[in-house]
Order: C-alpha cells, then structure tokens, then sequence
C-alpha cells in the first residue's frame, strides 16, 4: 500500500529555523549566517564587520567548529560576545545547535550577530539557521573556479564576498572568470571584493548588511 | 557527510508516516533537486544502517532527481538542469543571462508498506 507523505525532509529543522527567528527578534536581534570554505578567512572578514557595526548596534558571533575555541577567544579578546558551538566531526551547523547557542549569548538587544557556519560548502546550504542573511565567502587563494565547483551555495547566497583580494598578484586569480562562474550560479547576487588586510570593500560590505537586512529592533 | 542526517530525517518522517508501528515499511521515496547536495549511495549507506531493528528494515530507498530549470531573464526560454556540469550562464537562444529556478527540493514523497 503506498502511503503520500510529501513532506520536507528537513522538515524539524525548517520548523526550528522559523522558531530561531521569533528567538532573535523577540532580543531584537538579527542573525547573519556565513558560509565559506575552512580558511577563507570567515573569521577575518567577520571581526571587521563587527568594527564597522559596533558603533550603531550591539553585536555578537556564534562560532562553529568541529573542534577548538579559538576563534571564540579571537572574538572575544576583541571585546565582543561569542558562544562556541563544537560538532565533533559534524559538518554543519543545525538549527537546535544555534537556537541553544544564542541562548547563552550575552549580546545586548538591537542588534546584529554573525553565526560562523563550519567550513564546509556542501553540507550547510540547506540547513536553515534562522538567519535573516546569508554571506557566502570565497577567497582569491582558493582559485577562481570555486563558484563553477560548488554552485549549490552560492546559489543561496544572498552576497558573496571575495576574501583576500591582496593576494590577487601574488596567485593566478582571475576576477573576470570568477564573477563568469558566480553569475552562472547566481544573476544577481552583489559581490564585494575585500581585503581584511588592506581593508578594501569592508566600508561597502558593512554598509550593504546595514541596508538590505532588517533593521534590529523593528 | 551531511548524508547521515539526512537519512535519519528521512527515517523518522517515513516512520511516522506509517499508519501503525507494527506495519512493515517496504519503500521510501524521496525526491532531490540538481542543488540539494545528495550523494545517494552514502544515504542509501546510512539509511540501511539506521533502519535495522525498526519496521523499515530492508526498505528500500528510492531517490528521484528533480531537475533545476535554467530561464533567460530576458526571452523566458527554459531549460533543464539534470546535473550541475550542464550550468550555463548565457541563454542558448538571445545570449542574455540565465536565472537558476528550484533545485533546493528535498522531501520524503511517499512510503509502501505492507498490505
């Protein structure tokens, strides 16, 4: 006897995205999640837009890793609020992990944290976080064919940012072939290059999370 | 390596689609988009592993792939998108840019179990 179901499969955590978001907003807060490969600098990128946001809004991150506190403790010698959630092997972050996470985050209402995915361009794109933003990071090292070699994510991102732009002489890169294989993937997704070293693109890439977000508080 | 998730999400909501927990479970079909990132050998893998000692033991797994659809924002033309090496950034009939529509599809279609 066949039986229909038609449901989601990810259907549990879908519903713990929506009930995530409810979270955040009830501490008017705004979830940004950040997708990239290990060592596209997620950390990097994600410690500069704190900088920029800090004036105008509390701010806070959730660090996922497979194991470590490190960036947890990089944040926080910063001076802002983060919470490490530790997967021991597992290759994504889920909604349940992010919902007990922002629970024990001490970030003051109105405002924005950066829930830093494990890095991994496969396993979390369909795992819903709550966030309000998703930021898929590339990074010029990687080589210029990462959106042609793994679509699926940047088919979700809502910016994608290309890391490391500095670099740009020092290994083959080519910008034209990268934003060629982005644009198969994703029309109109914007792109900001930036360098967290020199500090190009951040101002811009600040100012964009601020405009196209929803503003915390309301 | 996601794939083990999965198959447990897969596992639980074919389970409680069953009408009693005694009837056994002889078939689960799910269905998968271009995007959705699904090796369906490793889930196969673990959805075996996972169903042994519950009533859908020895089910078998069916995956069927649903295809994107690359559409030209300018002529609308439509075409599929089987697998992700066929991704084309420029229409085949004007040239202009192609939009990527579906292929995040991942849900449990249906289930057999015994009569």
């Amino acid at each position: 006897m066949k039986i229909e179901v038609g449901k989601a499969i990810l259907h549990l955590n879908d519903q713990q995205s929506r009930d995530n978001l409810g979270k955040y907003r009830a501490r008017r807060l705004v979830g940004i999640n950040v997708l990239a490969s290990p060592g596209a600098g997620k950390t990097s990128v994600i410690l500069q837009l704190l900088d920029r946001l800090s004036a105008d809004f509390s701010v806070g991150v959730i660090e996922g890793d497979v194991a470590s506190s490190i960036d947890t403790e990089t944040v926080r010698s910063r001076g802002y609020p983060a919470v490490q959630i530790n997967t021991h092997g597992g290759c994504h972050l889920d909604a349940r992990m992010v919902s007990d996470a922002v629970d024990q985050l001490e970030q003051a209402p109105g405002g924005y944290f950066f829930i830093e995915n494990i890095g991994n361009l496969i396993c979390p794109t369909q795992y819903h976080l709550g966030e309000s933003l998703r930021v898929v990071i590339a990074s010029v090292p990687e080589g210029d064919d990462k959106p042609a070699k793994y679509p699926g994510v940047f088919t979700t991102a809502d910016c994608v940012v290309l890391n490391k732009s500095d670099l740009m002489g020092a290994v083959s890169f080519s910008l034209a072939r990268f934003e060629g294989f982005l644009r198969t993937a994703n029309p109109d997704t914007p792109l900001f290059v930036v360098s967290c070293t020199t500090g190009e693109g951040l101002d811009d890439l600040a100012a964009w999370l601020r405009e196209n977000s929803p503003r915390p508080g309301q | 390596m996601h794939e083990a998730s999965i198959a447990r999400e897969i596992l639980d909501t074919a389970l409680a689609a069953a009408p009693n927990a005694s009837i056994a479970v002889r078939k689960v079909t799910i269905v998968t988009g271009t995007f959705a990132g699904i090796e369906p050998s490793c889930l196969s893998l673990y959805f075996d592993l996972l169903a042994e000692n519950t009533q859908a033991a020895g089910a078998c797994l069916e995956v069927v792939p649903q295809s994107a659809a690359m559409v030209c924002t300018a002529c609308s033309a439509r075409q599929e998108l089987v697998d992700l090496d066929s991704l084309i950034a420029a229409c085949r009939i004007c040239g202009q840019p192609n939009r990527i529509e579906g292929g995040h599809e991942l849900y449990v279609r249906s289930i057999e179990v015994e009569e």
